[in-house]
């Protein structure tokens, strides 16, 4: 996709003021190699991100199988309410959000401080290795993570319990404990993402040119002032990328995560459950089309929100920094 | 997931609406015909019926062209020797002159059947059969129709079928009105019982668990005397359209003489009073059990992590892991692990009791238990419906399903039971291993030899005080308050588990919040519209009184 788009912008860029004046079609005759490497990214985006837009409208029907998608009779706002008669709305959102944040937070600024040490690093075969090291979690399929959070929890035979058990300790019984899942799902999700995230700005880290930092070292600048005005400030642009790029995510949560390590445990609900969650289970056995799509919709709309705002934020204070 | 399973479906659907035109609001055969479109002209017009000569004893239907019948088996993994024993299959249907067709039956290898079957349903495919149940929303999926009605295919399409199953039948799986399923005729109990270790209980001279005092007094014993073990592994599970429960629960099914099955809702139905629909959860009985399973947390005969164990009660028991288990279910499953435990552990023992002796009230399957549904896909329902009467009704079909190849997998011993030809454990394809249980039929049925003498005594037992299903018949109708069942079902979720795994700190706090939050989620309206429906039911049916004995 990225490319598809740098060759739109350099397309526009090479025909300059002419593309005014002749309009969109000498614009086309003049590139059409370029408009030809558009049409495969248009037609995914087409295909997977437009067109199903139009089930939007199932919110607002009753699915039967035999009237389809728009055959079904249409029952208005009646599929959000199940949404709203919980009562839970507020604090599902709330949820999503904060553990959103925190998941932003934390992970970047762990991702960029690792990054650092890295690049800094000396050893070659010590930084490769850390990486991979660091990488690996990112390859546990959470339905694996549940087996080994299980395994750590338990109360009786969990690892955890073990150790305080040896130490003489109290046991600790983190399924009745809502309060400690907001931390053991923040270290989850930093443990299977710091790796990843790290490596992209790794290679923005190497990106910069050594020359800035030899030129600074001459000035008599130490590291941690070259990284306070040469990595960091460098650094922002793929911070607010990614920024960006998680705040449209922000209504999503991460159900696999949220799923599969708090599972059917009821207890923890209050603490743990998000939008995702809670759509799932309550959808899963009724099959409503129509309520789903509903939910969807709402976390959508409020994705939508977020992300304009954010966007709109960043192109005040920093005009070449934002998204579009 | 749920997400991307919706849009994946939108955009299979409008892919089809865009060839094929979507806003159909006719009849199942136009939307049949419609989807049929796409994959060139493969199909006959179904409803083609009645102008053959009727010398064909079977059925009326032409089936002078050749088709396919693409049939669906879901949750569960297949063996070895399946494709043979299938590909044998389409070999007959398609040598057979009155079926002409090439019969292509699979089975989906995934645990998460109901989820599956949603997918299924909705992408569109062409399935011509697909399994079909009470537990797995058969009503729901009816009520929204994604299923053909039979109605009328049966009686021409597949008449011996049509007489085979009967009237009472047929009349219990309609839905608003209508057959969507062709339901199974082996009649069946499948009480949920409690399973022990009877070595262990011999080795510290525990007493035999017969009433819930005993079962207590077993599990104690067990608690004090094998500390290596645990009692019991229960866990939080989903009881299809009654919601999430913890397994405990089963237990209670000792004690109350529910309708039929349990009741959603934390409402009560009685089998002698069916007329009388009671507030279970705001009731002390129901104080009294949490109460009691508070006790039994406590005294830690499962896991203060119960609520997060995955692992099933029956692997765990097979692995020697724990001791007992509070809701083992059917005759079936425990024949089955009789039979397994004399080769893995010959030196175990073990008992169940299946909780309808206590109150001595059993009742046998609902008719929409078990049973195979033509989907709104289907490209050839009469064929398919034709294909299903062999399978149940010709020995030769059945046999070669149910039980593989004779002289390879099995054979027929001289007094008639079912016995493995080498090491079961290693068969290629064990007995019924093709999962085809809604098929079953008594007249074609092969017993084994060691577990068929158990079925038939616990059969038999329960034929000695079996009363009338009583709720075969009633399908609950959801839609006027589809958005407060969804609402309350999470609310159930999230409290009703916990509570029955005692691993609360106050019962009383903990119930008074189960029904507030159910409250604020619409229990109200909710119990007010099941009531009703029932009692229309009831009435309609004139359900009276009754008593057991």
């Amino acid at each position: 996709m990225a490319g598809a788009v740098k060759a739109k912008e350099s397309a526009t860029k090479a025909t300059g003021r002419a593309k005014k004046k002749d309009g969109f079609v000498a614009e086309f005759r003049r590139n059409k190699v370029m408009f030809a490497m558009l049409i495969p990214v248009t037609v995914y985006f087409l295909l997977n991100n437009y067109l199903p837009m139009a089930g939007i409208y199932l919110a607002f029907t009753k699915f039967n199988f035999v009237g389809g998608i728009f055959g079904s009779p249409f029952v208005g706002m009646e599929n959000f309410k199940f949404l709203f008669s919980s009562g839970k709305l507020l604090k599902l959102t709330a949820n999503t959000l904060s553990y959103n944040v925190m998941f932003i937070l934390v992970d970047h600024v762990l991702q960029i401080t690792f990054a650092i040490i890295l690049s800094r690093l000396g050893s070659r075969i010590f930084t490769k290795f850390t990486q991979s090291v660091m990488f690996l979690p990112h390859f546990v399929s959470f339905v694996i993570l549940n087996v080994i959070v299980y395994n750590i929890f338990n109360y009786e035979v969990g690892f955890l319990n073990g150790i305080l058990t040896s130490l003489g300790q109290q046991p600790f019984d983190a399924y009745n404990t809502p309060g400690a899942w907001r931390f053991i799902l923040l270290a989850l999700h930093v443990w299977k993402g710091v790796g990843y995230g790290t490596v992209v700005y790794l290679a923005t880290i190497t990106g910069i040119s050594t020359e800035l930092y030899e030129a600074a070292d001459i000035d008599g600048a130490n590291v941690f002032q070259q990284i306070r005005y040469i990595t960091l400030p460098l650094l922002v642009p793929t911070f607010i990328i990614l920024l960006l790029m998680s705040l449209g995510r922000i209504m999503r949560g991460q159900f696999d995560l949220f799923y599969q390590t708090v599972g059917n445990v009821g207890t923890l609900y209050d603490v743990t459950d998000i939008l995702d969650t809670f759509v799932y289970r309550s959808l899963r056995l009724e099959f409503d089309v129509g309520m789903g799509t509903a939910a969807g919709l709402y976390q959508s709309v409020f994705g939508f929100i977020v992300i304009m705002s954010a966007n709109a934020a960043i192109k005040k204070y920093q005009k070449d920094y934002a998204l579009f | 997931m749920f997400r991307k399973a919706i849009y994946a479906l939108l955009a299979v659907c409008i892919a089809a609406s865009t060839f094929a035109g979507c806003t159909s609001s006719g009849s199942p055969s136009t939307a049949s015909t419609a989807a049929s479109s796409a994959p060139a002209a493969s199909s006959t017009a179904p409803a083609a019926s009645g102008e053959k000569a009727p010398e064909t004893p079977a059925s009326s239907v032409d089936v002078s062209k050749k088709v396919d019948v693409i049939m669906w088996m879901t949750g569960g993994s297949s063996p070895r020797d399946f494709e043979r024993v299938s590909a044998e299959l389409s070999k007959m249907t398609q040598n057979d002159p009155t079926l002409n067709c090439n019969l292509q039956f699979n089975i989906f290898n995934d645990s998460n059947t109901q989820q599956k079957m949603t997918l299924m349903l909705s992408s569109g495919e062409p399935i011509d059969l697909l399994y079909s149940a009470g537990y797995l929303s058969y009503p729901l999926f009816a009520n929204k129709g994604a299923y053909l009605a039979l109605d009328e295919l049966v009686p021409t399409a597949a008449p011996a079928l049509n007489s085979y199953v009967t009237k009472e039948m047929w009349d219990a799986t309609r839905v608003n009105g209508n057959i969507y399923m062709v339901p199974c005729m082996w009649e069946e109990w499948v009480p949920y019982g409690f399973l022990w270790r009877e070595d262990l209980r011999k080795k510290h001279n525990l007493p035999e668990p017969t009433t819930i005092e005993t079962i207590e007094a077993y599990m104690q014993g067990i608690k004090e005397k094998e500390p290596d073990i645990l009692v019991t592994a229960e866990m939080p599970s989903n009881f299809g359209v009654i919601g999430a429960h913890f397994t405990s629960w089963d237990i209670l099914d000792m004690k109350y003489k529910w309708a039929d099955w349990r009741v959603p809702y934390g409402l009560y139905i009685d089998y002698e009073d069916p007329t009388k629909v009671l507030e279970w959860w705001e009731s002390d009985e129901f104080r009294e059990d949490m109460l009691m399973f508070k006790r039994w947390a406590d005294a830690g005969y499962w896991s203060k992590s119960a609520l997060a164990n995955t692992e099933t009660k029956s692997d765990q028991f097979k692995a020697g892991k724990i001791a007992c288990d509070l809701g083992f279910n059917s005759p079936n499953g425990y024949a089955g692990l009789v039979d397994t435990i004399a080769t893995t552990h010959p030196d175990w023992e073990v008992g169940w009791l299946p909780y309808y002796r206590p109150k001595q009230l059993a009742t046998p399957n609902h008719a929409t238990q078990n049973g195979y549904s033509v989907p709104l896909t289907s490209q050839n329902p009469e064929r398919a419906l034709m294909v299903l009467e062999k399978l149940i009704l010709d020995k030769d079909y059945y046999r070669l399903s149910q039980y593989g190849f004779e002289g390879e997998h099995y054979q027929e011993t001289e007094d008639g039971f079912y016995e493995y030809i080498g090491d079961p454990d290693a068969s290629g394809f064990p007995r019924e291993g093709a999962r085809l249980w809604a098929l079953r039929n008594e007249e074609f049925m092969l017993y084994p030899k060691a577990t068929g003498k158990i079925l038939k005594e616990l059969n038999d037992e329960f034929r000695g005080y079996t009363y009338p299903n009583i709720w075969t018949g009633f399908t609950e109708d959801s839609n006027p308050y589809q958005a407060e069942r969804a609402a309350v079902m999470n609310v159930q979720a999230q409290y009703l588990p916990a509570l029955q795994a005692g691993l609360v700190a106050d019962v009383d706090a903990a119930i008074t919040e189960l029904i507030d939050k159910s409250k604020v989620a619409g229990l109200d309206k909710v119990r007010e519209e099941y009531t009703n429906q029932w009692l229309a039911y009831v009435e309609e049916h004139n359900i009276g009184k009754t008593t057991v004995k």
